[in-house]
């Protein structure tokens, strides 16, 4: 079943176009990555499926709903996000004034019982044990690769359908972003979790995915299962630095 | 009276006097915590605020003597100007700023001061332009407490400042639309992505800033009086307050507030400052504190324009 697809989409930032013509989807329960070099509008297509971006032209639907049209913005961030979708934003963006506890209840603002928020909670702190242990410290405190996960954590607070990951492994250490990326494909398979991830690492996102984009100067130009882009010779050229 | 016990006497004034300065600095803080932008118009919501509750007082207590009735009849007249300034505050935003925010910076701004000029001459309109007293809603018999006189009204500003202040803390520590404004006035993006409309949370940021700026206004009335234009000087101490704390900074607007009514109340007479231009000490922090500390007491150090 299809649970994103994108249609079309083009989206500028005034004269400059960012995206053009881009369609992909992502099917129920698969980990798709997008790749592409800095600047290739990565980032912009993940924001456009949370309405930060608006749209120039072209649609996007959530489940067979459509939550992004051209022009006129249907619905804002915060109602998409309720329909069970939630990013984790590149550069993290954590609260970073307020304790890593905070954080997660501002990932849960949505879900009003607080016997589910704690429950929610909970798991968080069996699931990343760094977490548990500085629940009361401001985030600033946090390492780089400790921020990540609290950005991936808080994002799983409101139990979302589909998981947009926007560069989780940037500016990390290479066995921390390996740890991330076993985290993922945890939350996929354990918890049922669709995940879309944007990635410049290509080797460990392909190799942790279902099915690969690439994009280039704001195109999708090609496409195929995971593994198959992986021995793709335009993509081990570009990407995998063969 | 022995030096000492004067200035200790200052200080007691300065403390009274600070507690409302803070009150009113708040509603600056928070506003610029979320929004990037001073709302110029906001002393002059204190102005409604105190002719509101003037007007409520007047009509309940009537020419009654001090008594249960009248302390009642004050803080009936105080919750309803609350009410009253937070909905003019949320309408405002609505009408004045929100078509502006993506804007040049400068435009809300304008609209601000323009804001501020149509409440002041309104009432001036509606209210004439002498001033009125606010009666005290108790016999106010000075308490001598060794050197210090300390006035009932004293004790009622204070303890109504401190009440409003735990009552701010705890809903921005502890309540769940609290933490979604720290979370908003830190990142709006973030936030929308947790599903926090933040629409909302700038209207309920205005709405609380206002009711605090019409418990200020009330307050300030006493030793103040009521006039249209009595919100532009005090609102523009209480923005010096907000900058002495670090602008956008809540506890920092509380510390601001205290910190500026006492340096007011005991540097004038220290410096043989002449009452008429008392003004001149906040002021005069103000321009040492841009100089020495730009960001204030407990503001984080970045660069803003305007």
């Amino acid at each position: 079943m299809e649970k994103l697809s994108i249609d079309n989409i083009s989206v500028c930032y005034g004269n400059i176009r960012a995206l053009s013509g881009v369609s992909m989807s992502v099917s129920e329960g698969d980990i798709v990555v997008l790749i592409g070099a800095n600047g290739a509008g990565k980032s912009t297509l993940l924001n456009a499926i949370v309405g930060l971006v608006p749209l120039e032209s072209g649609q996007i639907s959530f489940e067979g709903e459509p939550i992004c049209l051209s022009k006129h913005q249907k619905l804002t961030t915060d109602l998409i996000v309720r329909k069970g979708i939630a990013l984790v934003p590149e550069g993290r963006h954590v609260f970073a004034d307020m304790t890593v506890e905070e954080n997660l209840d501002m990932g849960a603002f949505m879900i009003r019982d607080q016997s589910i928020i704690d429950k929610k909670k909970e798991e968080m702190y069996d699931f990343f044990p760094i977490l548990g242990a500085r629940k009361k410290q401001k985030t600033r405190s946090l390492s780089g690769g400790e921020q990540q996960m609290m950005a991936i954590a808080r994002a799983l607070m409101s139990s979302p359908k589909l998981l947009l990951l926007d560069e989780p492994g940037l500016g990390l250490a290479p066995l921390i972003v390996q740890d991330i990326f076993n985290k993922i494909k945890i939350i996929n398979e354990e918890n049922n979790v669709t995940v879309f991830l944007v990635e410049q690492n290509a080797r460990l996102a392909l190799r942790t995915s279902d099915y690969g984009y690439v994009l280039e100067n704001g195109r999708i130009v090609l496409q195929d299962k995971g593994e198959n882009l992986l021995n793709n010779e335009r993509v081990q050229k570009a990407y995998l630095g063969a | 009276m022995n030096t000492l016990s004067l200035y200790m006497q200052y200080i007691v004034n300065g403390i009274t006097l600070g507690a409302i300065y803070s009150l009113i600095a708040l509603g600056y803080t928070m506003v610029y915590g979320i929004l990037k932008f001073i709302n110029f118009a906001h002393g002059d919501i204190l102005m409604v605020g105190a002719f509101t509750g003037l007007l409520v007082y007047q009509g309940l207590a009537g020419a009654a003597e001090p008594g249960a009735w009248t302390l009642l009849a004050f803080f009936i007249a105080m919750v309803i100007s609350m009410a009253l300034c937070a909905v003019l505050g949320v309408f405002i935003e609505r009408v004045a700023y929100k078509p502006l925010r993506n804007a040049n910076r400068l435009a809300p701004l304008l609209s601000a001061i323009g804001v501020s000029f149509i409440l002041s001459n309104g009432a001036a309109w509606i209210f004439g332009t002498t001033s009125r007293r606010f009666p005290y809603p108790f016999e106010n018999e000075p308490i001598h407490l060794g050197g210090v006189t300390i006035t009932p009204h004293q004790i009622l500003v204070v303890i109504v400042s401190i009440i409003m202040m735990v009552l701010l803390a705890f809903f921005v520590n502890k309540t769940r639309m609290g933490k979604a404004m720290r979370a908003t006035s830190l990142d709006q993006n973030t936030s929308a992505l947790m599903g926090i409309n933040v629409n909302r949370v700038i209207s309920l940021t205005f709405a609380i800033g206002s009711a605090l700026a019409a418990v200020g206004g009330m307050l300030a009335s006493f030793d103040f009086r009521v006039y249209p234009s009595m919100g532009t000087m005090t609102g523009l101490k209480a923005f010096v307050a907000a900058v002495i704390g670090g602008i956008g900074n809540i506890q920092g607007a509380m510390i601001g507030g205290v910190l500026l009514g006492i340096l007011e109340a005991v540097g004038a007479p220290l410096l043989h400052i002449p009452n008429g231009m008392r003004d001149t000490v906040a002021f005069a922090v103000l321009i040492i504190i841009l100089l020495v500390k730009p960001e204030g007491i407990l503001g984080k150090n970045e660069r803003e324009k305007v």
